[in-house]
């Protein structure tokens, strides 16, 4: 697939001691719907900005459709392809939802009939025609979002980047945010989505980059589980203690046991005969076991071992 | 460098002005000083043109003075309207959609530059009008028409309050572009343009209706002005002005 988006070195700095974006390089094939994930003040929005051109990297680049970021005559051809979904909506209040459209599809050139059709075709698809003539500080923070999203669609771009867009939504409006989602990515565009909601980003992504300043992780969600934790089992006993977990880490094959209560977690590496031989050792131990039990680990569990790994000092840290 | 995109500067220029007719903060104070200072320049000329007048003031070198007295609105309206521009879209959050749209730079510029400008220049033309009339109708019955200093009425509704009008909406913008907040633009704009309302009634009254003093005081503000756009230029790019006040 071609590759629409390229971050090469991107490094962006304020000012500080450490960069708040640092030797990012990843791409983004076209029609692919990417996650960007980290924690608060990982870099996600300034990644953002960076990307769709409203900042300048301090060092490397980006190149969104062939264009390069760094070069300003590039700027607006830059941004008339993307369509940006800031962390707040960022409506003019003061003006109804028909006219805050209507600014906008003139500040990308539309004009005449085509504008005409594009703010109908808009506001009938994220329902909110009946609301048309409304002041948009009116609307509840849900309908915000959903004009947010009809007005970064409004010129119809290649791209679409979203930065937090279920955030602070109820589970209603969370939901109508998805579906847009789907629907972006149904129609062919590419999607970038900066998100603190793993669920969503499991279930609509098809790769997750995770970052802390720099690039932790870049896989599918699946792909990453599988890289992190491979096969994940959990054997329940009547009387789990410390030596049982001493047991099991002594097989071959077993690694990372934890103890949580009766229940011992371990990953397995590859080889048919690993668990019975656990199972085994625990038994010749004088354990009974309740239940043995393949787990499916989640893109959270994935995401919090990337983040931990990058968290622990390196060995011999003070 | 790329060309200005008109139909776009004007769209981003007719938001501020729709955004600014909506707020009864910004409207109210907008006509009240026109009409404020425009009732008493004409009251004050027309006690010196009856020779009421405690300092003794000629009635042309009152029409005069209080035609100068009106070159105060197109300091005081700009920063009024133009403090808040940048600075309120930050505080709005509406500065990141704006940003991400094909405007360059120069075109945002001027598109903010001109929503302050425009009704701050119209009501300093009305304010004009309304004492140009108002004086003739004053001496009307008791001197020829000709003996007022017509010539510096004009230069200072044409020449002056347009310059004074840029070179207030400049630094407005420029100060507005690195605020963290609307009130602190708004008191730091002031405070910047309080040397030049110092300097607009001094000069007026050093040079008096002389023509030629008057074109040097145009010459000096355009200078200024031009000084004032280029530091406002330099601090006008998207990326600057996203992080400033962060």
């Amino acid at each position: 697939m071609e590759e629409y988006l390229v971050a090469s070195d991107l490094t962006r700095s304020y000012g500080g001691p450490t960069p708040a974006v640092d030797g990012l390089s990843f791409s983004v094939r076209r029609g692919e719907l990417f996650a960007l994930l980290g924690p608060n003040g990982a870099g996600k929005t300034t990644t953002i900005r960076l990307l769709t051109g409203l900042l300048g990297p301090t060092r490397g680049t980006a190149y969104v459709g062939g264009l390069d970021v760094r070069d300003l005559d590039a700027g607006p051809e830059i941004r008339r392809h993307i369509g940006l979904l800031p962390e707040a909506a960022g409506l003019y209040e003061s003006l109804t939802v028909r006219r805050n459209l209507e600014l906008f599809g003139r500040l990308f050139g539309l004009s005449g009939t085509d504008l005409d059709g594009r703010v109908r075709t808009q506001l009938l698809s994220l329902g909110l025609a009946d609301r048309a003539e409304q002041k948009a500080g009116t609307l509840s923070k849900g309908l915000k979002q959903r004009l947010a999203i009809a007005r970064a669609l409004l010129h119809e771009p290649d791209c679409v980047v979203l930065d937090e867009p279920t955030s602070g939504l109820d589970p209603e409006a969370a939901k109508g945010v998805r579906d847009a989602l789907l629907a972006l990515r149904a129609s062919g565009r590419t999607v970038i989505l900066s998100t603190h909601h793993l669920e969503d980003a499991d279930r609509l992504a098809d790769r997750v980059a995770v970052i802390r300043g720099r690039l932790l992780a870049l896989d599918t969600p699946a792909g990453l589980k599988e890289r992190l934790f491979r096969h994940l089992v959990a054997i329940e006993l009547l009387r789990a203690d410390a030596r049982a977990e001493e047991l099991l880490g002594s097989v071959e094959g077993v690694r990372s046991v934890t103890r949580e209560g009766t229940r011992l977690t371990f990953e397995v590496g590859t080889g048919e005969e690993i668990v019975p031989s656990g199972v085994e050792a625990l038994v010749r131990g004088g354990y009974r076991v309740r239940s043995v039990a393949a787990l499916n680990p989640t893109l959270e569990d994935a995401y919090l071992r990337v983040i931990g790994a990058a968290s622990t000092p390196p060995s011999g840290a003070a | 460098m790329r060309p200005i995109r008109w139909p776009l500067v004007k769209e981003l220029a007719r938001k501020d002005l729709e955004e600014i007719a909506q707020s009864r903060q910004l409207l109210y104070p907008l006509f009240v000083v026109p009409v404020f200072l425009t009732g008493d320049a004409l009251l004050t000329f027309s006690l010196a043109a009856n020779g009421l007048s405690t300092n003794g003031l000629s009635t042309q070198s009152a029409f005069f003075t209080f035609a100068e007295f009106l070159l105060l609105l197109p300091v005081i309206l700009p920063i009024l309207l133009g403090a808040s521009s940048v600075v309120l879209e930050k505080s709005n959050r509406t500065l990141e959609p704006l940003l991400s749209t094909p405007l360059t730079d120069t075109e945002l510029l001027v598109g903010k530059a001109l929503a302050p400008l425009v009704p701050a220049l119209a009501l300093t033309g009305a304010s004009y009008t309304v004492y140009s009339l108002g004086a003739l109708a004053i001496v009307n019955s008791r001197e020829p028409l000709t003996n007022l200093p017509w010539g510096s009425l004009l230069l200072a509704a044409f020449v002056l309050a347009p310059l004074l009008g840029l070179l207030s909406t400049f630094v407005a913008l420029a100060v507005s572009t690195k605020a963290k907040e609307v009130r602190s633009a708004q008191q730091i704009a002031t405070l910047l343009i309080l040397p030049l309302l110092l300097a607009v009634i001094g000069v007026g009254l050093a040079v008096g209706p002389n023509l030629l003093g008057q074109l040097a005081f145009a010459l000096a503000i355009a200078a200024v002005a031009y000084a004032v756009l280029q530091v406002t230029v330099s601090r006008f790019h998207r990326d600057q002005i996203l992080v400033a006040g962060v």
